[in-house]
């Protein structure tokens, strides 16, 4: 599978060649799709084109619980309610009120998506479990709605639906309803597979790696994921208003539990998050309680009603315990055994990395000028459970400068620099970000005006490269949004972010593992990654909490210098570190913390000197403290 | 030798944090593993208490191997952690804290002896743990770990975010306990002063690998852990 | 009307029992497992059908109660070794789709083998009750009773025994639990042992009146959830309250307003409370608090 040519790079290529190579799954695929949907009415007996019909439009609800559940990464057992919510409007709205068909129609999706925004904004706060039964108990109180409210028809529901009519064709039989329904399917899976690769779609997927991290670089989770969700309740409408058509009777249960179930079904068999997965799901599973209601009754003599019931039930069980990632895994598993014994020509590679460029330091923004305050910390408290962790901390950090924070193990610094970041909320007192109060807001306030941080812990994005995570600091720089992203309009913004990712990666000498999975690399390398990554966002106050911690002597220097550079550049660093000597020669100011007290701030020198930091640091008295600290600094 | 790790490598997923570490601790003596952030410290004690399985190396305690077994059988071989954070049991008393440290032993543990070590704890036998300051909730985790009555007991950290008063109580309290009953004692520490008051013999990691091996008066006359003594610079 | 009143007040606190008992089995696995077992009113479905046969065939009432809540007690467990043990990698997600599952299973089973029809265990005997009034059923005072006794020695149980106290360990600080000696496999057997236990009790005692069918699961279990959401999925006694109150306002909405809308409080209530405390009625939250 090597090739000896060298890989060319994206931005030589011609814009239509471009498209085609960003492009190629999306096209092929629809493509495909579109002959096979042309040829099935011709050569489908009429059971296999009923299931094909339902498949299609119970396809489009599917799509969207997979953005759903895959791109927001949220439980939804609910997505029958906006099924139905989509059926009802269009149904009433044709029946009783006469509107015309597309009218209806958007009116249906409208409403869909109407009130998915209305449970969503206080929805979409909640994790896991919770929204999963809050969604299933909006699913059950639109059944019920329905069926005690005399407007909808009660427990009859609106029956009398015309057939649709198109350019003068009324659409009467199953095949012309499927040639009907096709075209919004394949619309419907482009959109989706645009966002999954858009911005947006990408700052989902970090969400799912790593909250703390996407945060931190701008992404704001709750409104992209509110977003999805009225996205997925309009695709789920659409599905509801074909339904309507095709069965011409809408009644409560189309709301109900067991449909939600059954969607749940075709995206997790699908393959969870797959957009094509969810269409075969749509198939696979219509195809199945086809072939359940002829199949069990033969089997177990006697069983009537719900049987695909079992099915479901054995079905789902099995995939979840043999394989999790549905047809999607099957189907990857399958082409990687398969694609090595192929014969075929070797694609040519494509590279982002403009070799012949030259490399800068990475860009930081200057907002102040150097000097003026760029972050004002006041009276900032922090208790819980009876500790103190902070206690009422005044710090001002001038801009261009780098201010290292110290302090014996358990003094408060983290807790102080995760109330500066965003990531938690103090008793009392106010943090100011270049004048704006930044300190309980969430993350992704103070990172779109140009704060970010790297993690103690490393906060990576595991489900992407290299490139990708640093791409991803790139997030506060771009525009596009959902609609911009599903349209797929968005690729010259996705193009010069990318470039700037790479350089980036150039200056840090990472370029040799850019296309490595984030997670293969040795720590060292993964820690210089999230610098990069929070470097991207050209920030004008970078946060560092222990930089330091497992690198070797040689990347220490890289890094230290690094950071000289980019404070002379203009860029304010704040470092909290343990390694005294380290933060000593690097930093223009030394903060001191002991017992959630601030108890020296200055030049190093000045601190270094402080009777109070040696003792509180070292835990004994100050003259034979004194001593071992010249040592310390002559061996350093 | 009570506990003896040999070749051990382990890590989390792809990435191998410890690499080829072999340390011993013999009963009656205490060990101090001491190194900086990332050294692997703490990655040891889970590997070694089998919260993470070591990819390769040997473990044994009392000539019994030990590596990779699951954690929730250490207890029943003799061998305890008293974790970082300390891990108290929040909404129980710190009794039942203590007799739930005794469960391989069906929770017929020797409360008196702890209370014997930690006398503060006498008074808050009825509260729950996670009301209590930091220092007495190490010295409920240290006394849970006891209760099992262990051969061999690893503390991760137990200096930190307490004040230097509490860490010298509880260093003491480890020594006595160490010669009283014969413990092996694995302490990993970032303090490096407080531990080497105690420990008969020390290692330091660095960067997963054992670096130096001596006593503490033999590792305190190299440069580079003076550096490391007060706590600040870093082995290089 | 005070009759009425207090009339509806009682069968919603004995509705609310049974709601009651379905939380606790609910939070006791949620709180070991973080799972949040969605088969849990199939538990008391299977109880209560089972019971509904064994008694119909001719067993003795007493003998069929017990060998329904025993029978009930081993599928849970069951349940949690051949299936939930087996799931490799246990995220929210998954874990709500294999309970899921495991209710749709369940649901099939019964359904296969007894039918579509709703059964009903004989009431239990006793006398009914007239106070001032207001007439209390012999059954009703069985489910505030089960209560009571189950619930109650459930807490208990969590509140005084070593293994209720190694139960809560392992809610509270899994690490520690494990560094104790307390064997993860043995918690969550004994987590869903008891949710199969308390499912059963409340499937058998309310079988007699609210009858027990193979479709009955779901609605059941969705109102517990809306009790254990009610404690914060921590707290047996918020949990409890919650329950009894759930039970309590169903039965007035059915009463005055309209008995369709019956089933409908309970989800208003958890949007409700979802969307403005989700913590409950908890005041404090901690891990677990019996």
């Amino acid at each position: 599978m090597t090739d000896s040519t060298a890989p060319t790079f994206v931005g030589n290529l011609t814009p239509r060649k471009r498209f085609w190579a960003t492009n190629r799954g999306t096209l092929i695929g629809c493509s495909i799709l579109i002959v096979v949907a042309i040829i099935i009415p011709f050569t489908a007996s009429a059971s296999m084109m009923n299931v094909a019909v339902f498949a299609m439009i119970f396809a489009l609800p599917a799509i969207g619980l997979s953005l759903l559940m895959g791109l927001a990464g949220q439980v939804s057992l609910g997505q029958a309610a906006f099924f139905g919510i989509g059926a009802y409007t269009h149904a009433i709205l044709l029946t009783k009120f006469d509107f015309s068909g597309p009218v209806a129609a958007t009116a249906g999706v409208l409403a869909a998506m109407f009130v998915a925004l209305l449970v969503g904004l206080p929805l979409m706060r909640l994790r896991g479990h919770y929204l999963a039964l809050a969604t299933l108990g909006l699913g059950f109180i639109v059944m019920i709605t329905a069926r005690e409210w005399d407007f909808t028809g009660r427990t009859t529901g609106i029956f009398g639906i015309g057939r649709p009519v198109v350019f003068g064709i009324p659409i009467d039989n199953n095949g012309l309803f499927f040639w009907f329904v096709t075209p919004f399917v394949v619309l419907g899976i482009i959109l989706a597979l645009n966002l999954t690769h858009s911005r947006a779609g990408r700052a989902l997927s970090a969400v799912n790696d790593s909250e703390l991290a996407a945060e931190s670089l701008g992404v704001s989770t709750y409104a992209l994921r509110l977003k999805v969700l009225v996205l997925s309740a309009g695709f789920a409408g659409l599905g509801g208003v074909f339904y309507a058509y095709q069965v011409a009777i809408v009644s409560p249960q189309i709301a109900g539990f067991g449909v939600s179930v059954e969607f749940l079904l075709m995206v997790v068999i699908g393959g969870l998050g797959s957009v094509w997965g969810a269409l075969a799901g749509a198939f696979l599973i219509e195809f199945l309680g086809e072939g359940m209601s002829e199949l069990i009754p033969a089997l177990i003599p006697g069983a009537t009603g719900e049987v695909q019931l079992l099915g479901y039930g054995i079905v789902l069980v099995l995939v979840i315990l043999l394989l999790p990632g549905g047809l999607v895994q099957a189907t990857t598993a399958l082409w990687r055994w398969v694609r090595p014994r192929l014969p075929g020509k070797t694609v040519p590679r494509l590279t982002e990395v403009d070799d012949s460029a030259v490399v800068a330091l990475p860009k930081v923004s200057s907002p102040l000028a150097a000097g003026e305050a760029i972050l004002e910390v006041s009276g900032l408290t922090m208790r819980y459970g009876g500790v103190v962790a902070l206690d009422n901390v005044n710090l001002t950090v001038p801009a261009g400068t780098i201010l290292g924070l110290i302090g014996p193990n358990g003094a408060g610094k983290t807790t102080c620099f995760n109330i500066i970041s965003g990531a938690l909320a103090p008793t009392s007192g106010t943090v100011k970000f270049l004048g704006r109060t930044i300190s309980g807001r969430k993350p992704h306030v103070a990172a779109t005006h140009g704060l970010t941080r790297t993690f103690q812990n490393l906060q990576i994005f595991n489900s992407t490269d290299v490139v990708g995570n640093v791409y991803m600091g790139r997030y506060r720089r771009g525009r596009a949004g959902v609609l911009r992203g599903m349209l797929g309009l968005q690729a010259h913004e996705q193009r010069s972010n990318r470039s700037v990712a790479h350089d980036i990666l150039q200056s840090m000498n990472l370029t040799d593992v850019a296309h490595e999975d984030a997670g293969s690399l040795p720590f060292g390398r993964q820690r210089m990654m999230e610098v990069c990554r929070a470097l991207a966002a050209e920030p004008a106050l970078l946060l560092l909490d222990e930089p330091m911690a497992g690198l070797s002597g040689a990347e220490r220097d890289v890094l230290a210098e690094l950071l000289r550079r980019l404070r002379d550049a203009g860029l304010t660093i704040l470092l909290v570190e343990h390694d005294v000597g380290q933060v000593m020669s690097l930093a223009d100011h030394v903060a001191v913390l002991d017992d959630g007290v601030l108890i020296a701030h200055g030049e190093p020198q000045a601190v270094r000197n402080d009777p109070a930091v040696i003792a509180a640091y070292l835990g004994t008295d100050a003259d034979e403290a004194e001593a071992e600290l010249t040592e310390l600094e002559g061996h350093v | 030798m009570t506990l003896l790790v040999s070749g051990l490598h382990a890590g989390y997923g792809q990435l191998e944090v410890l690499h080829d570490v072999s340390i011993e601790v013999a009963r009656g003596e205490i060990l101090a593993v001491v190194g900086s952030n990332g050294a692997g410290k703490t990655t040891l004690l889970r590997a070694i208490s089998g919260l993470i399985k070591p990819t390769s190396g040997s473990i044994t305690l009392e000539d019994r191997a030990i590596a990779g077994k699951p954690p929730e059988k250490m207890a029943g071989f003799g061998l305890t952690l008293v974790p970082e954070n300390r891990l108290c049991f929040p909404s129980l008393s710190v009794r039942d804290n203590l007799m739930l440290g005794a469960w391989t032993k069906k929770g017929r543990g020797d409360v008196d002896a702890v209370l014997d070590l930690f006398p503060r704890l006498k008074n808050r036998m009825g509260q729950a743990a996670g009301t209590l300051s930091g220092g007495e909730q190490q010295m409920v985790a240290i006394g849970r770990g006891l209760m099992a009555d262990p051969t061999a007991i690893m503390l991760d950290e137990p200096s930190i975010g307490l004040a230097p008063k509490v860490v010298s109580e509880i260093m003491e309290v480890l020594a006595r306990l160490c010669s009283e009953k014969q413990l092996a004692v694995l302490l990993v520490e970032q303090n490096v002063r407080a531990s080497f008051k105690i420990a008969h013999r020390a290692t330091v990691l660095h960067r997963g690998s054992v670096a130096l091996s001596g006593t503490p008066a033999e590792l305190i006359e190299l440069p580079e852990v003076r550096a490391a003594y007060l706590g600040g610079a870093e082995v290089s | 009307m005070l009759t009425d009143f207090l009339q509806l007040t009682v069968a919603g606190l004995s509705q609310g029992s049974v709601y009651a008992l379905l939380a606790v089995g609910l939070i006791a696995v949620y709180t070991v497992r973080h799972i949040v077992n969605i088969a849990q009113g199939e538990f008391a479905m299977l109880a209560g059908i089972g019971g509904a046969w064994l008694t119909a065939a001719g067993m003795p009432l007493i003998v069929a109660i017990l060998v329904a809540i025993l029978s009930v007690t081993l599928v849970a467990v069951a349940v949690e070794r051949l299936i939930i043990a087996r799931v490799k990698n246990l995220t929210t997600l998954f874990s709500m789709i294999v309970t899921l599952s495991v209710s749709i299973l369940l649901q099939a089973i019964m359904l296969l083998v007894w039918g579509p029809e709703a059964r009903g265990m004989p009431r239990f005997p006793g006398e009914n009750l007239l106070i001032g009034g207001v007439s209390i059923r012999s059954q009703e005072i069985w489910m505030l009773g089960a209560l009571v006794v189950v619930g109650g020695g459930i807490m208990l149980f969590y509140e005084k025994s070593r293994w209720g106290k190694a139960l809560r360990a392992c809610a509270e600080q899994p690490i520690a639990a494990k560094i104790v000696g307390i064997s993860p496999v043995m918690a969550s057997v004994l987590a869903f042992a008891i949710a199969g236990f308390v499912g059963a009790v409340a499937g058998v005692v309310s079988s007699p009146i609210s009858l027990s069918i193979w479709s009955g699961g779901l609605l059941l279990g969705l109102k517990g959830f809306v009790a254990a959401i009610l404690g914060g999925f921590s707290s047996f006694r918020a949990a409890i309250v919650g329950a009894l109150l759930l039970g309590v306002i169903e039965a007035y909405v059915a009463g005055y307003i309209a008995s369709g809308l019956r089933d409908g409080v309970a989800f208003l209530i958890l949007i409700l409370v979802l969307t403005f405390r989700t913590q409950g009625l908890v005041l404090k939250p901690t891990a677990v608090r019996v």
